[in-house]
Parts: C-alpha cells; structure tokens; sequence
C-alpha cells in the first residue's frame, strides 16, 4: 500500500470538493475540524463561564495546572484514541498505569539504574497491551471483554504486590525530577511532565497524518473489510495500537510516580477518563475517526472543567456530572454535524 | 455524488454549535454561580483525598459549612468522588491558583500533597492539616511552617484504644479478622495496625480480608471466610460499610454477641444499634464534624487576628455502651 492510499473515515475526507468562493473561514474549519469543534466549544465555554466566576482562572498559572493535570490523563488519551481510531478499546490502561508506575518505583527503590528501569517497565506496560491485542485477536473475543479482565487482573497484581500500601519516595530521585517533578520555578504548578505530554502528541500525529500507518489506523477501524481487501494488515495494525495504549499508560503512570514521587495501589479509574476526553476530542467510538489535536484538546477540555470547578467554589462532585453533560453535548454536535454532511454527499 | 454543501448548511451547522454552546453556557453559569458567591477572594478550602459520598465525610462537610455559615466567610469542601490522592493535589494546585484564603486538607499520602502544600506556603496561602497525621518521617520533609497545624486524630491510637475493650472478652492466642474494604488506602492499613497493637497482649492470630466496597458482596465474602476459619472470635471493621456487613452476616447466622465479637469504626445509625444491641462491641467515633469546623475557625483566626494555633490540636474517641444514647441523639441531629 502507497503512502498516498485514499483515506477511509479521516474525518474531512471531502474538503477538497468545497467551493473556495463558498467557505468563509468558520466554514473551512467545521469542514475539516469538525471532530474538535466540540472540545474548543467546551473549552471556550468553561473558560468564559470560570472566568467571569473567578478572574484567578485567567492565568498562565491556572493554565500550567491544567496542563499539568491533563499530561498524565492526556499521554493515556493519545494511546487510547488511536486504539479506538482503529476500532478497539483497552479499559486495562488505569490499572497498568497503576502497576507499571508500581514495578517502577519499586526497581528505583531497589536502586536499580534508572534508565534501565524506565526502559524495562515501558516494556513490561507495552507487553501488557500486546497481551491485550493477542488474546482479542486470537480468540475474537470483543476487546471489551479481554480488558475489563486484565483490568481487574493487573489491579489485583498492584495490590499484591505492594499489600495495598502506597510506594513512596521522601526525597526526590533525579530521574523522577526528569520525569514529572521538575518545575519551571518552585511556586509554578506546571510540571515536567506537561512536556512529555506535547512530545507524545507530537509523535503520534505525525505517525497519524503523515504516514502510511496512519492512513492503515484509519480504515482498519473505519471500512475493516474495504481496508483489508486493499491489503491493509488489519490484525497486525491492532497490535501495534494494542502496544502502543499499553505502553502509553505505563508511560503515564512513570509521569505521575515522577510528579506525585509515590503512587497508591487503588483503582485510578482514569480508562473511563481517557475514554471520556478522547470522545470529547471527536474520536469516535465506532473506530475511523479522531485526531491527536482532537485527544488533546478533549483532555484539557475535562481538565478545565475539574479546575474551574474548584476555582469557582463549587462543590467537587459536580465535576462527573458537568462531563456528563460535556459528553453528550459533544456527541450530539458531531452527530449532528456528520449528518449533516453526509445528507449532503448522498 | 455530490459533496458540496450550501451555505445554508453551513450556517446551520455554526447556529447549531452556537446554540448549544449558549445553553451549556447558560446552565453551567447558573449552576457554578449558585456555589460561587465570593469565590474570587477570601474562599477558604477543604480539600479531602476522597468526596462527600462517603457518610464520613459528609459529617466534616457539614462542619465546613457550618464555619463558614459561623464566620461569615466562603467555605467549601472538595474532593474527589473515589480515594485518589492525586485528584487530591490536583484540586489543592487549583485552589492555590483560585487564590484562596486557606486551605485544609489530609495527608492520606503525605509524599503526593507534599509539593501542593509547599507551592501553597509559597503563595502566601495557610494551611493545616486535619484527620489523620502525616508519618514521622514525611512530617520533617515538610517546610517549616507548612502547615501551620494539624487538627484531627492519630487513627492507631484511636483504633488501639477501642480494640483493647476486646481483651477482657477474649482468650489468649484468639483467632481474628481485619476487614477491609478500602484496600490500598494508607489511613485503613494504620487503623489495622492500632486495631492490633490494642489487642497484642493477647498474642492473637490476626488475619486481613478484603471485602470491596459493595455491601451484599462484602457480606458474602466475610460468610465466606467465617465457614473457611470457624475459629474467628472477632470481626475488626475499617468504616461503616464494613460494619454493615459485619452485623448483617452475623445477624441473619443467628449467631449470639459473645460467640464473635465485632469492633467497627465511624458512626452511622447501624452502628449505634448494634452496640445498643451489644452486636457492636465499641466503635472509633473520629468526630470529624469538629476536622470540618475548627481548622476553618482556625485559619480564619490565624488570617484575621494572627493566632498561631498550637501544633496539634486532637480530637476523637470511642463509642460503647457508656455513651451510645448520648452520641445516638447526637447523630440524629447530624453531628456525627
């Protein structure tokens, strides 16, 4: 398959087709942008709205936090919604980022060298992910199924081997600092992390857009079968996204011993979070759509909302209710929209 | 085919968008400005590693606000919806930056809210501690100073002294159970530890149980062990829903008060009856509505009139035969 293989399910397939003289700018950008629109909407409402409330939430700082807060949840996203881009789930990434950010934190303690021991567990998490992949694919099991086993399968592990106590360094390691603890100055809440964050997206869109692989993660979660037909290893494209989530929330969870410098063996519940800020970002559950700057932008949409929340006052809970109406709000503006345009292809 | 769209439909994609952007606007205006009267300054925070779901927590809620209502100043209390530390220093970073008056919070993992707290000294920002102390070794990490108190209990001591009203009413070397529903939770794992040094003159063999946090399933489970361990003397619970399920099991077995004795923690009306009853021999009674109210009072105080309030200001105690009626009539009306 060439680099230049029709697209299948990207989500603005026909921009091209649009008359220059009929596409204002607003125009331009719901055509090819259409899966972020609803993120940047959530953005720019939270932001009016928490602003207006608290002039504080304005700030580069308040800002540094959000994307310290959205690093971590955001790196989980990006593997998550290219599995789902691809038409998969993964539900296992909380409880591998939890055990993986474990096994790190006990190798560091055990003084094992650094770099060997973020390379062995990046290995171990995208093992785990692969484990995922083989045991969906070989046995055509829905990956639903395989990964809320392992979900509960790697948290149990967590507990065991730490016996439910958390891992926690008093003083700061060099490579956790590296990791997630550095910041720009000691009262800033922007963290180290928030930079491994953008590298992450940064790789991933390029492998996205701009590479054959990216064009074969679309049509194997968009037109399966027209993707397999023209030669696109389906199988072999969910593996790989399979290991890639995995190895995602390992790195996450490196990111947060690096930042929090201990980590509880507690359930993180954060797979239905990667879940909720990729389908804010415009990734569909449905597989064949979604970008990075769609993942991105749903994740520091989410993450506006818990700070601005606390920022005006409110009481916590509210949080899980506003994504709530985040989520559907944004599902229904990209329905809306698909629909829209696909009445006026056919 | 077709694919060219007309500007009609493009304008009714952007009202569209506009629209429901206006509504969600709209709504979240309303909602976050009814919780929002003064959030710009002088909001005093309490920010707890776990949310108001949990009836515990509920009662120090209420003592949040019921300061803030005294005092006449803005208090909130925050926290995640499941035990998450690190939601918990996410929330305290956005009260630093929501530049608040103060800020409360626990030390449920001292290493994760360590760097929030300094970031808070930093700022100009009080803060105090509360429920439970940070381990010796992590408190002389902290920043002189930061925070300016702490006001709650030390659980093991607390766990300790109500698991010692057990040593008259067991054998030597009796056999006992933990039950946890929190796993992983450092507050549970030193309540486990006083539960045991109260009772370590009696050389017992202590066991620890996972029950997860559903009731009808923790039921099960500890009826479970019971059948596989027959020889149990005593159910050791860390919260009320272990409690629950404790004396439901132990109720529907028909079994008698003496043949297995139960030592619960926080107080809640099933656990006010059964130690009516005598199913419930004692129960840790933390009386967090005062972890709620005094470090509120405390850091209002410490803002307005610069009383430094001492290090450690306790609080918390056991609930048994002595006192239930009295903490019974206490818990209707709220306060516990």
């Amino acid at each position: 398959m060439k680099a230049d293989t029709p697209r299948v399910g990207r989500s603005a397939p026909f921009a091209d087709s649009f008359p220059s003289a009929l596409t204002p700018l607003l125009g331009r950008l719901i055509l090819h942008r259409r899966r972020e629109l609803g993120a940047v909407i959530a953005i720019a409402v939270t932001y009016s709205v928490f602003t207006y409330l608290n002039p504080a939430f304005l700030t580069w700082a308040t800002f540094g936090g959000i994307l310290t807060i959205a690093a971590e949840i955001g790196t989980i996203t990006i593997g998550e919604g290219v599995l789902m881009v691809s038409g998969e789930f993964d539900l296992s990434v909380g409880s591998n980022f939890t055990f993986s950010a474990i096994v790190l934190g006990l190798l560091l303690k055990a003084a094992v060298p650094a770099a060997l021991s973020v390379i062995t567990v990046l290995g171990m998490a995208g093992l785990i992910g692969l484990l995922n992949g083989l045991i969906t694919l070989r046995t055509r099991i829905p990956s639903f199924i395989t990964t809320l086993g392992t979900l509960f399968f790697w948290n149990g592990m967590a507990l065991w081997v730490t016996g439910g106590w958390p891992i926690s360094f008093i003083a700061p390691l060099p490579v956790l600092n590296v990791l997630g603890n550095s910041t720009p100055s000691p009262a800033s809440s922007l963290h180290v992390s928030a930079a491994w964050w953008g590298v992450v997206a940064v790789i991933f869109w390029i492998i996205l857009e701009k590479t054959r692989y990216g064009n074969w993660v679309y049509g194997t979660g968009g037109k399966t079968e027209a993707a397999r037909a023209i030669g696109v290893p389906v199988d072999t494209v969910k593996l790989i996204n399979f290991t890639l989530c995995g190895l995602l929330a390992g790195l996450a969870g490196a990111l947060q011993l690096g930042r929090m410098m201990s980590i509880s063996p507690v359930r993180s519940g954060l797979e239905l979070e990667a879940i909720a800020s990729a389908v804010v970002g415009g990734v569909s559950l449905f597989g064949g759509m979604g970008t990075v700057l769609g993942m991105v932008l749903g994740t520091i949409a989410l993450a506006s909302i818990e700070v601005g929340l606390v920022a005006a006052g409110a009481p916590s809970f509210w949080y899980t209710a506003f994504v709530g109406c985040v989520i559907i709000v944004i599902v229904v503006i990209n329905t809306q929209l698909d629909q829209l345009i696909f009445t006026r292809r056919s | 085919m077709q694919e060219k769209l007309s500007r009609r439909d493009l304008l009714k994609a952007t009202v569209g968008a506009t629209v429901a952007a206006s509504v969600l606007s709209t709504g979240t205006r309303h909602i976050a400005k009814a919780f929002a009267q003064s959030a710009s300054s002088g909001t005093y925070y309490w920010v707890a590693h776990v949310g108001p779901g949990d009836p515990y927590w509920a009662v120090v809620q209420r003592g949040v606000q019921a300061a803030g209502k005294a005092l006449g100043v803005k208090a909130v209390f925050e926290g995640p919806s499941g035990y998450s530390p690190p939601k918990q220093a996410d929330m305290v970073n956005a009260a630093i930056s929501a530049k608040a008056a103060g800020i409360v919070t626990t030390s449920a993992d001292p290493a994760v809210i360590r760097g929030p707290l300094q970031r808070a000294a930093q700022a100009g920002i009080p803060t105090i501690f509360s429920d439970t102390p940070p381990p010796k070794d992590f408190a002389a990490t902290f920043a002189n100073g930061t925070p300016i108190a702490f006001v709650g209990v030390d659980v093991r001591i607390a766990a300790a002294r109500a698991s010692a009203k057990l040593v008259p009413l067991l054998q030597k070397g009796a056999e006992v159970v933990v039950v946890n529903h929190e796993p992983g939770n450092r507050v549970l794992e030193i309540k486990t530890s006083g539960y045991i040094e109260g009772i370590t003159s009696l050389d017992p063999k202590v066991d620890k149980l996972v029950i997860g946090e559903e009731t009808t399933k923790a039921v099960e489970i500890i009826r479970a062990y019971l059948q596989k361990n027959p020889n149990t003397k005593a159910i050791f619970t860390l919260g009320a829903l272990g409690t629950h399920a404790a004396v439901k099991l132990l109720d529907e077995m028909k079994a008698s008060n003496d043949k297995i004795r139960v030592v619960g923690s926080d107080i809640d009306d099933v656990t006010l009856d059964a130690i009516k009853r005598g199913r419930v021999v004692s129960a840790i009674d933390l009386q967090q509505l005062g972890f709620g109210f005094l470090p509120i009072a405390l850091l209002y105080l410490y803002n307005n009139y610069a009383l430094d309030p001492n290090d450690h200001i306790g609080a918390g105690g056991t609930v048994d035969a002595k006192n239930v009626d009295f903490i019974t009539k206490l818990a209707k009306q709220g306060f516990r």
